[in-house]
């Protein structure tokens, strides 16, 4: 049934194609092919100790495939990490498609064929069990990607996303043939990889790639460009689900693959590796960087895009600490990240369908005119910010405790300020465009885009009820990494230093908000206009064109001590890089003179030179 | 022996040869560069020629009489490339031409090509 | 199967070209058609011929009433069948586009007629001598063809194409009398037989003339000076030919020489030195070019010169992958060149032109699963297994430049006024496009034939 998948989701694409001008039958068939993952993930839920009944699983799919293509095998099946992986692509998926159906007008049959494409190699990528099968199919969700991008018709993101992309997939191919060097072979199960420096470089290489597609500093240049110029729900489902692919191939790689041990073999810091040290120290730069980038941001999908290179960042922390907590805790953020992303860019998309601007500095008030969105916004900023009550404080918490176990002195600081800094720009959004006084007389969004966001905030609150049910997913992959599992009950994540209990942290926080909420009732508030807040009731009338709004320059002075730093860092690195590399492109131009005399001593010339090296040899 | 004797033969193509070339590398009047053409050509020519000859061999017919007969394959291959490049030439003058009445000159120069 | 005599698929289109005109006296539209037809009848010779050389193996064909070494020897082999399906084949359906036109040349459908068999007779050819007949037809008609725009870059392209194609054959020449000269034969495999009876002396300098006068056919650097300018010259059809018929004829006369010919060592590693340059200064060149047909053309150069690299590997992977390289190639750069007619902001609005350049441009850097990744990935496999880190570095850091320059050439075609080619050219880049999504998706049909003509090429057979 994996192959049937495969075809079905192709033919799905060229029919969507077809129906170009149709975009509301694209768009259902679009959404029927992308149940096929869906049910693809029910049918393998056997794996995880879980047992569906059957009307949730109508489809039976093998558990493991090897397809012979000629010039190479593939080898697909399904695992643990996988289905843990799955289970966020194939759950947003649909949703991100049904959000679309009422915000994408224009072309809607190039953009469903290229989600159903980014989809398709994604569950590639997922099954995948050998190299040749990852990096086919990481390809071909990589340019599929790059098809959305060209549809925002933005230079910088074309020009950023490719050049990054093949950056990525020339590192990963590279790995990919140094560890075929080393063992021989391709097959994921076979590798028998050895300390060797070569395997190191591979290794790092293979991160690295992956790195790109999870926009870990320095390599996330392409992210805020791509993130912040195409259609909201390929945005939702690229920062949501595919940026997660990048983590899952570096725990395949770096536990499934070359396994604790060979990374500790290479020297360890407090038990940690080098190797994961390395990756947690990138992490936790990416996550304050990310952090302070999103909360100098005025545009919504630049800021959401910031803060998504920030919290990918959490994840690398985890992987890098490599502790079975701190690998829960990343399996953790991983879930946390890609729904309350994916509402908060579906919530972005869906202002934008209704008032059709991005900037915050132009919006406010929305939160009076569509409340519903406001309140999914709401419950994904709250997750984001990992305020104690969602699942993203236990995510966070997790990790945090991983790292302060570990007693990290350098990342676990900067992860708490990030954290802080979190606040700030998700008070950005929250102030910025859905309170004040209502600046557009516009109606809730459509119920299509309402129902969608929904149903993603949907799995938000069972894992903030249930934390422990992550931890049960996490067990067996733990398991294969030969990890003991953390234990935990449903509500309860025992940890070393302080369990992580649910429901202690929801009534406690229930009590905190009852005597908030008593309070603030105690003195009814009045709404003001975003202007009167910054300037005291007093705007000028004379300064019109100053931007009043409260999120213009909200946060100056902290944009005057961090923006030098990191403003345009990585991205001016790659301006050198790309300028070297012009120059160098004009050097070879100029070789070509147009003349038929100096082609002719070109030729003379090459002629002369191979009859001296034959003369001299 | 045979090569003693075809010293002088050699010592010519290779001087139409360098001439030619000389011409192609230095001019930038479309004519002269095809002439020069011509004369590489034909230093070429003169060179196989005179590889696939024998003293005292006649032309390779057969009139009853092939005791000694210069070898018949390099003739052929001179004729092939003879003929290739008369209609070379005569491709080469027809194009010269048409730069001309588009442009109406025949210099090659630095401006106005297309380069880089 | 039915058996056919290779020679018919030179001779045929060879002597239809010469009926042309007279088809042109009884109409002018006709010829057009009847061009058509002879294409198709040839595309299915090829296919026929192919078939049969997978069936039964290499098929050898007699001219001129003398056997070998003396008489003129077809050998058609693995890679040459393939290479004769693959040129008959796509110059049919880029010729599709010239009905789209209104100017009704009969000179050009005799000329493309010429160039198509004379392609055709490099890659089924068993005779040097015979080869460079071949090479000078194929040269002459190109020439033509190029000048066949009448504009002024049309006929400075093809200008500087006839002065370097002269300078090239006359080395071919030098090259052929220099065997010659000592081993009194010009068959391939006569000559393969009794190389080593050559003085080394004469060997080098053979393949010394050799290499040069054929690398300046397959575009290899630095003599390959012509090819910007009577690519940017001629027009979109005709570069478009060229990238899958003379250019690959070429590269499969390089492989010739360096598998039959000449195998002497320092003959790979030149060839792998020259393919690192070309694919470098290629690709670096292709990075500023703001015009789309010349930039292209440096695209090509580079992706010559990969495809030399894989040539001068000497294994079996990485002759597979200079075949998927080669048809990859061929089928990409054809459709890129005839997309690219009028290219400017709006032609990727259309999804019947975007569609097949995006995936036209995949396949050319590399992305599953179009044949130049099968190709990309068989060739980095080799280098791998071998260590040559230095050259597999070089390869990606040029993939990465070759990316670039195509995420700038993407952008440009974005946005604005939604652009239309004509219908014929649509059809044909569909075309093209639907043959690199099939070659990539079912690569096996491909990769068997592949396999046999890597190893024919490695037992030094046609």
């Amino acid at each position: 049934m994996i192959l049937e998948a495969f075809g079905v989701m192709l033919l799905a694409v060229i029919v969507v194609l077809a129906l170009d001008r149709y975009p509301r039958i694209a768009a259902a068939v679009a959404i029927i092919a992308s149940l096929l993952p869906l049910f693809a993930l029910t049918s393998w839920a056997g794996i995880m100790g879980i047992s569906l009944p059957s009307f949730l699983a109508p489809l039976e799919f093998e558990s493991s495939l090897v397809y012979n293509l000629g010039p190479g095998t593939l080898n697909l099946a399904i695992t643990p990490l996988g289905w843990f992986f799955l289970l966020l692509l194939a759950t947003s998926f649909p949703l991100a498609l049904l959000f679309a159906s009422s915000f994408v007008r224009n072309r809607a049959g190039g953009f469903y064929a290229g989600m159903l494409l980014t989809m398709l190699g994604s569950f590639g990528v997922l099954l995948a069990r050998d190299a040749l099968t990852f990096f086919l199919f990481w390809e071909i969700m990589s340019w599929s990607i790059l098809a959305m991008v060209l549809r925002g018709g933005d230079r910088r993101a074309i020009v950023s996303y490719l050049s990054f992309g093949s950056l990525s997939a020339m590192l990963l191919l590279f790995g990919f043939m140094m560890l075929y060097f080393k063992t021989g072979t391709f097959l994921f199960g076979d590798m028998h990889l050895d300390t060797s420096l070569t395997t190191l470089v591979a290794l790092s290489m293979i991160v690295a790639g992956l790195a790109v597609k999870g926009a870990l500093m320095p390599l996330h240049v392409w992210a805020p460009h791509v993130y912040s110029r195409s259609e909201e729900p390929f945005v939702a489902f690229l920062s949501g689900g595919l940026s997660k692919l990048g983590y899952f191939g570096m725990l395949l790689f770096m536990y499934g693959i070359a396994g604790l041990s060979l990374l500790s073999s290479w020297g360890t810091f407090r038990d940690v590796s080098y190797f994961g040290y390395a990756l947690a120290v990138i992490g936790a730069f990416t996550a304050f960087a990310g952090t302070v980038l999103a909360v100098m941001q005025d545009d919504l999908r630049k800021l959401l895009a910031y803060s998504s290179v920030g919290q990918l960042g959490y994840i690398a922390i985890g992987i890098g600490i490599g502790t079975p907590l701190a690998l829960t805790g990343a399996l953790f953020q991983a879930l946390n990240h890609t729904f309350f992303k994916a509402v908060l860019f579906l919530a972005a998309g869906a202002v934008y369908y209704r008032t059709g601007k991005w900037k915050i500095s132009e919006l406010g008030g929305l939160g009076y005119r569509m409340p519903f969105t406001f309140l999914a916004a709401l419950f994904a900023i709250f997750a984001l910010a990992a305020i104690p009550i969602t699942s993203g404080f236990a995510a966070k918490w997790l990790l945090y405790e991983a790292a302060i176990e570990k007693k990290f002195l350098f990342v676990t600081p900067i992860m708490l300020i990030a954290g802080v800094g979190a606040f700030l720009y998700a008070y950005k959004i929250l102030y910025g465009v859905f309170l004040g006084e209502p600046r557009y007389d516009v109606k809730e969004a459509p119920i299509s885009q309402l129902v969608a966001m929904w149903l993603l905030v949907l799995p938000l609150v069972i894992f903030l009820i249930f934390p422990g049910w992550v931890a049960d997913l996490a067990a067996p992959i733990l398991s294969e990494y030969g990890m003991q599992p953390i234990p935990h009950t449903p509500y309860v994540i025992t940890t070393n230093l302080a369990a992580y209990n649910t429901l202690a942290v929801i009534f406690a926080l229930m009590g905190a908000l009852l005597v908030s909420l008593i309070l603030y009732k105690w003195k009814p508030q009045e709404v003001v206009p975003h202007e009167d807040n910054y300037l005291a009731g007093e705007p000028p009338e004379l300064y019109e064109y100053i931007s009043m709004h409260a999120a213009s320059n909200y946060y100056e002075p902290f944009e005057d001590v961090f923006g030098p730093v990191f403003r345009r860092g990585a991205e001016r690195a790659w301006e050198i890089i790309l300028a070297a590399a012009e120059f160098l492109g004009n050097g070879a131009r100029r070789l070509y003179t147009g003349l038929t005399q100096d082609y002719s001593i070109y030729i003379l010339l090459f002629f002369l030179i191979l009859v001296g090296w034959w003369l001299l040899w | 022996m045979t090569y003693e004797l075809l010293q002088p033969v050699f010592i010519i193509s290779s001087a139409l040869i360098a001439i030619g070339l000389y011409g192609v590398m230095t001019k930038k009047n479309m004519l002269k560069i095809i002439l020069s053409i011509g004369l590489i050509d034909t230093g070429v020519n003169v060179l196989i020629v005179a590889m696939g000859y024998l003293p005292g061999g006649t032309a390779p017919i057969e009139n009853g009489n092939y005791a000694v007969y210069v070898d018949p394959v390099p003739q052929a291959l001179v004729l092939t490339a003879i003929v290739i490049g008369v209609s070379v030439m005569a491709l080469a003058l027809a194009v010269a031409m048409g730069y001309y009445r588009k442009t109406g000159t025949l210099e090659l120069d630095k401006e106005g090509v297309m380069k880089w | 199967m039915v058996s056919v005599p290779p020679v018919l698929l030179i001779a045929l289109p060879l002597l239809f070209a010469f009926f042309a005109p007279l088809v042109n006296m009884w109409s002018r539209k006709a010829v057009k058609v009847y061009t058509l037809l002879v294409l198709i009848l040839n595309a299915t010779l090829s296919y026929l011929l192919f078939a049969n050389v997978m069936q039964n193996g290499v098929v050898y064909e007699q001219l001129s009433g003398f056997y070998p070494p003396i008489g003129i020897l077809l050998a058609v082999g693995p890679i040459g069948a393939i290479l004769a399906l693959l040129i008959n084949t796509l110059s049919t359906i880029v010729y599709l586009t010239y009905f789209g036109e209104a100017e009704n040349s009969v000179k050009f459908s005799m000329l493309y007629m010429l160039v198509t068999a004379s392609s055709t007779g490099i890659v089924i050819t068993g005779d040097l001598f015979n080869m460079f007949v071949f090479f000078e037809i194929t040269a002459v008609g190109s020439y033509g063809l190029v000048a066949s725009m009448r504009t002024k870059e049309s006929f400075e392209g093809a200008f500087k194409y006839i002065v370097l194609g002269s300078i090239g054959s006359a080395f071919i020449l030098l090259g052929i009398a220099t065997i010659y000269g000592y081993l009194k034969t010009l068959n391939f495999y006569d000559i393969a037989l009794r190389i080593d009876t050559m003085p080394p002396t004469a060997r080098l300098m053979s393949f010394i003339f050799l290499i040069i006068g054929i690398g300046v056919e397959a575009e290899i650097f630095p003599l390959n000076g012509w090819v910007p300018d009577a690519y940017q010259g001629a027009s979109n059809r005709v570069a478009s030919f060229f990238s899958l018929g003379p250019s690959k004829a070429g590269i499969y006369a390089i492989a010739r020489l360096i598998f039959t010919l000449l195998p002497i060592l320092s003959g790979w590693q030149l060839a792998l030195l020259l393919g690192v340059f070309t694919l470098i200064i290629g690709e670096l060149a292709a990075l500023m070019q703001e015009d789309p047909k010349r930039m292209l053309a440096y695209s090509s150069i580079g992706q010559m010169g990969l495809i030399l690299i894989a040539l001068s590997l000497h294994s079996e992977t990485a002759l597979i992958a200079a075949i998927f390289l080669m048809v990859g190639h061929a089928l990409a750069k054809s459709l890129l060149f005839l997309g690219v007619r009028d290219y400017a902001r709006g032609t990727l609005r259309n999804p019947l032109i975007a569609a097949p350049m995006f995936i036209g441009i995949l396949s050319i850097i590399g992305m599953p699963p179009f044949p130049g990744f099968w190709g990309k990935w068989y060739l980095m496999k080799d280098l791998a297994s071998q260590g040559a880190w230095l050259i597999m570095l070089v390869i990606i850091l040029t993939a990465i430049v070759e990316s670039v320059y195509y995420a700038r050439f993407l952008h440009r075609g974005t946005g604005g006024e939604k652009r239309k080619l004509s219908r014929s050219e649509t059809a044909a880049i569909i075309i093209l496009a639907s043959l690199l999504i099939l070659v990539g998706i079912f690569p096996n049909y491909l990769y068997d034939p592949a396999v046999r003509a890597a190893a024919s090429l490695l037992g030094g057979g046609p």
